[in-house]
């Protein structure tokens, strides 16, 4: 394994090194020879002479579909060929950008290197005979996804945009919510073969400085072909690589982004993606949406108590009740244990494996209803709620409180989708520990996953403490959000620099 | 780090509060609700009538009860000997009763059961223990509940909420039984006593006073009424009507309902005489009366309150009296009381606490407030 993984990278550095030695010439023939050749059996890849005395003298190349025409026309082409003598000279593809074409961002380079990955997108390269530079001139154009609300982060109140798959535009999404030059953007290529854009954002005043320099170092040695989305980057960074919880967080809105930043944090953009990361990431970040901040405290502290019961109910429900079912069932209420008994008379299985089969029927159900079209998921309910429910009830093939203690499952694991991964696994494990030891298993299953969780990191900082050192100052963004006016600092663990703001002196503070 | 292994404490308890860690199928397991104990007259051994939950009849009609008898020498033997009847094991740790027979109570004792129970892996302490007065479990057992269709269940509730309503029965749950067996003499055991009666063509059972033990035998009964004033006397009275004769008439003419009663008991050691004080006060409202009575008359209602208060003091004079001349237990408690707060007075005088407890003085006063009179203000009102 680590063999093949070693000749993948020795070929991609043959590659791009391939290119890297290659240089302009200040023959125009050759260059275009040459780029026809690294182009070869690319059929979008379109050249433009410009003649003089009946021979090619100016040469544009670009990629069709990646430019926008009225731009090469009306910018380049014009000036070119209608602005009468063309400079000639040692310096002539200075005068050639600085007096003739106007386009506002243009670059001269000797290397093949980065006119290949200009070219690739969407700029235009102006070469001209007797140059050993040309040009990079931008003239991008390419058809974008609008900007709209992005559908796995719904909210009631709040801003409503979302970021796309350009990095630029989400880049000035970011800059028009933080307009200070403290928002330092730090760019790098990742990707050998895709060459993907990222940027690093942080507001450099409060940033975590430890974490910085341990993102940056991470992102420095990643060696990969080709990064198409965020979550290559993820799990290449990410410290507790088997760890089943996230140690980045994920979003697709830029007021999320900001909120983090302004809180010490460090955003990841990449190209190409509408996710943004940030890190480093905490337990309780889990359990917060960017609407907790945009709502009454008294209403989102709720719905954040919610969340956490929903975690804990969904990762515990089945376990305990194998073991009250099964184990300790004098702990049963009288009338609850008759029901319960009466139900279980005249079905197959027992109920750990009944709990089983009916917990992977769920995620069979889940999984489906996110890959299949849309427009069949009539089908899906009937089976689901029909055949499944209560026809099995109805068959006794499954008990009735079975049922239901999977539909609560269910239903709370909806509750906290930042965590499905973990629940998933979670669930299974205490199930498995409750149906052998009862009450004693799952106890146990539960202390290994705190201890895990409080064992974690996120780049330096501690995912969840528990050090029995309980500060007001601590607490106010956990599971109850403390009032705006009250959140007078930043988190203590994410950001040395404290003070977010003066405690306000307003009129009525009571 | 003191705390972080305070916390690492506290998150290991549980793993010592834990019960069984045996799977257990809910199918394999018949679940008893009810135990009753007679006596087999055949081998002098122990009869014992389970009532399980019958699960042959479908869910909608709601779970019912059935019986199961079987014999043994010993109670864990008989209940052992249901299996060859059974497809299942009896499981017993949510039952709710367990009804002695008079036989059982008077000749065999109450401590070969109690001492079983608590011993049992399964056996559940606050199980509510009863006797059948004048008859046997069985009967009392193969009664049907008017209200719940298990007959454990509703003895089982009818007990525990006695004292708030009628105070016709005493409530003693078993690991309180086996506290009090085990401390010989200082108090004696007092079980509710139920009967079979007849109700529209059905026998049923019924509260019917208390059933007053001499360490594990049974001695007497207290009847219901009597059973109102030992609650009162023993701080046990929740609630309940004081039916009054306020005039002498023969008739009885006011009700009372209790609505909290407080008792304290002192004594005085003279030397080798003791002496004890029974003090009452019993919060009432007046419910009902045909007496011309202006409640809105300190006078007439302070009448009322001290009228009460005798009859109460006579009431309970005659119980004390009767228990100690005709049953010679201390179902009052007297020689706890001793016990708790003279110890050495105590020990002096335990072994002979038999003789001495039948003839201790006892004197009683009793204050009954009234701090309700509804709304009829006077019997004008109805009648001008």
């Amino acid at each position: 394994m680590f063999r093949k993984k070693r000749d993948v990278s020795r070929e991609a550095e043959a590659f791009n090194k391939g290119i890297q030695d290659l240089k302009v010439s200040s023959d125009l023939s050759e260059n275009i020879a040459l780029m026809k050749k690294l182009f070869e059996n690319v059929d979008i890849m379109r050249y433009r002479f410009v003649l003089e005395d009946g021979r090619p003298d100016i040469a544009i190349v670009f990629s069709d579909g990646m430019v926008s025409s009225s731009i090469i026309n009306d910018s380049i082409l014009r000036p070119l060929m209608q602005g009468g003598k063309l400079p000639k000279g040692p310096d002539r593809m200075k005068q050639l950008t600085g007096a003739v074409v106007e386009i506002n961002e243009s670059e001269l380079t000797g290397e093949f290197s980065k006119i290949v990955g200009a070219v690739s997108y969407g700029d235009t390269i102006l070469f001209a005979d007797g140059c050993s530079e040309a040009a990079i001139l931008n003239t991008k154009s390419f058809p974008l996804r609008s900007v709209a609300e992005p559908d796995s982060e719904k909210n009631l109140s709040g801003p409503r945009e979302g970021f796309n798959e350009s990095i630029m535009q989400n880049i000035s999404m970011l800059r028009r919510r933080a307009r200070t030059p403290d928002l330092k953007i730090r760019s790098l290529t990742l990707g050998k073969r895709t060459q993907t854009s990222v940027m690093v954002c942080y507001l450099g005043q409060v940033v975590h400085q430890g974490a910085l320099k341990e993102v940056m170092e991470r992102l420095s040695k990643i060696d990969i072909d080709g990064v198409l989305d965020s979550n290559y980057v993820t799990e290449l960074i990410r410290e507790h690589r088997f760890s089943l919880f996230r140690t980045v967080g994920y979003t697709e809105r830029p007021d999320v982004v900001v909120g983090r930043l302004l809180e010490g944090r460090i955003a990841i953009l990449v190209d190409g993606t509408p996710t943004a990361l940030t890190l480093p990431y905490l337990f309780v970040e889990n359990f917060q949406a960017s609407e907790d901040y945009y709502l009454s405290f008294y209403y989102t502290s709720f719905s954040r108590i919610l969340r956490m019961l929903g975690f804990f109910m969904t990762i515990a429900v089945p376990g305990a009740y194998i073991a009250i079912g099964s184990f300790q069932t004098e702990m049963l209420p009288t009338s609850l244990l008759i029901n319960i008994t009466a139900e279980r008379q005249s079905v197959p299985l027992p109920a750990a494996v009944e709990a089983f089969v009916m917990l992977i029927t769920f995620d069979i159900l889940r999984e489906t209803g996110v890959r299949m079209p849309t427009n069949i998921g009539q089908a899906l309910s009937i089976v689901g709620a029909l055949v499944i429910g209560q026809a099995a009830v109805a068959a006794k093939l499954v008990a009735a409180p079975m049922i239901i203690v999977v539909a609560i499952t269910g239903i709370t694991n909806l509750l906290v989708p930042k965590l499905n991964a973990p629940v998933i696994y979670i669930r299974l494990f205490v199930l498995v520990l409750s149906s052998m030891f009862g009450f004693f298993g799952f106890t146990m299953a539960l202390s290994v996953v705190l201890i895990h969780l409080i064992s974690m990191t996120s780049f330096g900082v501690p995912s969840l403490t528990l050090d029995g050192d309980l500060k007001m100052g601590r607490v106010k963004d956990v599971a109850v959000r403390a009032p705006w006016w009250d959140m007078i600092t930043r988190p203590e663990l994410l950001s040395k620099n404290h003070t977010r703001m003066k405690p306000p002196e307003g009129p009525d503070n009571a | 780090m003191r705390k972080a292994i305070q916390v690492l404490a506290l998150f290991l308890l549980p793993l010592f509060l834990n019960g069984c860690w045996s799977y257990r199928n809910l199918k394999d397991v018949s679940i008893g609700m009810g135990m009753g104990l007679d006596e087999d007259p055949a081998t002098g051994g122990y009869q014992v009538t389970s009532e399980i939950v019958d699960f042959t009849k479908s869910a909608k009609e709601g779970p019912s009860g059935k019986l199961v008898e079987s014999t043994g020498q010993t109670i864990f033997e008989a209940l052992r000997d249901s299996k060859r009847k059974l497809n299942n094991k009896l499981y017993f740790s949510n039952a709710q009763i367990v009804v002695f027979s008079e036989a059982v109570a008077r000749n065999k004792g109450l401590l070969e059961a109690a001492d079983w129970i608590m011993r049992d892996k399964e056996g559940r302490e606050t199980l509510n223990l009863l006797v059948a007065k004048g008859g046997t479990a069985h009967d009392l057992l193969a009664t049907k509940g008017l209200d719940q269709s298990m007959i454990s269940l509703e003895i089982d509730s009818v007990i525990n909420e006695d004292s708030q309503i009628t105070s016709s029965t005493a409530h003693t749950e078993l690991y309180t039984a086996y506290d009090i067996l085990n401390s010989p003499g200082s108090i004696e055991l007092t079980l509710p006593a139920f009967i079979v009666v007849d109700s529209e063509g059905q026998k049923v059972a019924e509260a019917d006073g208390i059933a007053a033990f001499k360490g594990d035998k049974l001695v007497g009964y207290l009847s219901k009424e009597e059973s109102k004033f030992f609650l009162i006397a023993t701080n046990q009275c929740h609630g309940g009507i004081l039916v009054m004769d306020i005039h002498g008439t023969g008739e009885p003419d006011v009700s009372l309902e209790i609505e909290e009663s407080m008792e304290t008991t002192s004594f005085e050691a003279k030397g080798d005489s003791l002496s004890f004080r029974v003090q009452t006060e019993t919060n009432v409202y007046l419910s009902e009366t045909l007496e011309e009575i202006d409640v809105l008359k300190d006078d007439q209602i302070k009448a009322l309150e001290t009228e009460a208060g005798k009859r109460l003091e006579v009431e309970i004079a005659a119980l004390i009296e009767k228990v100690q001349r005709e049953m010679g237990t201390d179902i009052f408690g007297f020689g706890n009381l001793v016990h708790q707060r003279n110890p050495k007075l105590w020990h002096s005088m335990q072994s002979r606490w038999g003789e001495i407890f039948p003839t201790l003085p006892v004197s009683i006063s009793c204050k009954v407030n009234i701090v309700n009179t509804a709304f009829i203000t006077s019997k004008e009102a109805i009648h001008p």
